[in-house]
């Protein structure tokens, strides 16, 4: 007797049966019959050529470099920071040196607070020159290296408002 | 079909790995999908505008994260997946849900506007129904009812087991005809 069956009829056999059965579950025209009577054509439209726009919409975005907004900010922003790290370093100086009465130190953080929004770009960036991260790493003992972690730290959890109203 | 969309995946899948065709392949990929995910937020969504923001926002964070695509998921329920969650977040951020009077205001707005919307009730009341279940039964029943995705590949989608998304479909599908069943006032017509 020839007991012959199809070939992978029993790889096949559990989704053959997964498909029966999720159509027996789903039997739509007699579980669901206003469901099924109302169809499923959508009562939306789309304006003609988007699906054609829209390929190269998003080629646009996603093709060429992507702009480093954040770079200007970033760079403004450390040196704003060290800036006023430099300042902080300065008024601590002049504290121990005016200790008796600390006005000149009160008066610094004054011209800090007051004054700071008619910082330019450029004084600030004068401001953190090479040498003076390094004066800044030799007071503070800490590296180059740990300054701009520090400073990345700093950034990360700043959005591009508070980066903007920073400067 | 799924060998065929199979095959189509791993077509875009070998262009996307090479530099000089993966502009080709990229390309592909938003032909092949864009239409399918485009349903399937929109019907989440329903005005065009928000459909057309999340889209692009889908295919772009597919474009930054495809390079650490793993080829052993499938393309295709990977970018449902994002799609998804695209959605939910966009849906999430404007807290309220979108209600009958909303999305009759909408489609009335875009009708007017720009005819976009076929002015047929019962599809009206049935987009309303489904707009009545919660946000997880809504998503199962759209991409099962409208999509026909089968549910292993919804089980990757929405990291839930198939049987949940069977019981699920069904209390969704209950729902819903029993919502029609209330508000079809000429269903014998």
């Amino acid at each position: 007797m020839n007991k012959k069956i199809p070939k992978d009829y029993f790889n096949k056999f559990p989704d053959r049966l997964s498909s029966r059965i999720e159509a027996l579950e789903e039997n739509i025209k007699e579980s669901a019959p206003l469901l099924y009577k109302i169809g499923k054509a959508e009562p939306y439209q789309v304006p003609a050529t988007y699906f054609d726009q829209l390929k190269a919409q998003i080629e646009k975005q996603t093709s060429g470099p992507k702009e480093r907004k954040i770079g200007l900010y970033r760079w403004s922003s450390i040196a704003a920071i060290g800036a006023l790290l430099v300042a902080a370093i300065l008024v601590f100086s002049l504290q121990d040196k005016e200790s008796e009465d600390g006005l000149m130190a009160n008066r610094v953080i004054e011209h800090i607070e007051n004054d700071l929004d008619y910082v330019d770009d450029e004084l600030l960036y004068e401001l953190v020159t090479l040498e003076e991260t390094e004066e800044l790493s030799e007071d503070l003992d800490l590296s180059e290296q740990e300054i701009e972690l520090y400073f990345d730290y700093i950034l990360d959890d700043m959005t591009d408002e508070e980066l903007s109203d920073l400067l | 079909m799924p060998l065929l969309k199979k095959d189509i995946d791993k077509q875009i899948l070998k262009q996307l790995e090479s530099d000089h065709t993966f502009d080709a392949g990229f390309s592909l990929l938003i032909q092949t999908y864009q239409e399918r995910l485009y349903w399937h937020i929109r019907r989440m969504v329903h005005l065009h505008a928000d459909t057309d923001d999340i889209l692009q926002n889908t295919f772009i964070k597919v474009f930054k994260n495809i390079k650490g695509f793993r080829t052993e998921a499938g393309l295709y329920t990977w970018m449902y997946r994002i799609a998804t969650n695209e959605t939910i977040n966009f849906l999430n951020k404007k807290k309220d849900t979108v209600d009958l009077k909303t999305l009759n205001s909408a489609t009335n707005q875009e009708s007017k506007a720009a005819q976009y919307f076929d002015e047929d009730e019962a599809q009206i009341l049935l987009k309303s129904a489904i707009e009545e279940l919660p946000q997880k039964q809504k998503i199962i029943f759209n991409l099962r009812y409208y999509d026909e995705m089968p549910y292993k590949e919804m089980s990757e989608v929405l990291d839930t087991s198939i049987g949940a998304l069977k019981a699920s479909f069904h209390h969704a599908m209950n729902k819903v005809e029993q919502y029609l069943r209330d508000n079809y006032d000429y269903a014998n017509g």
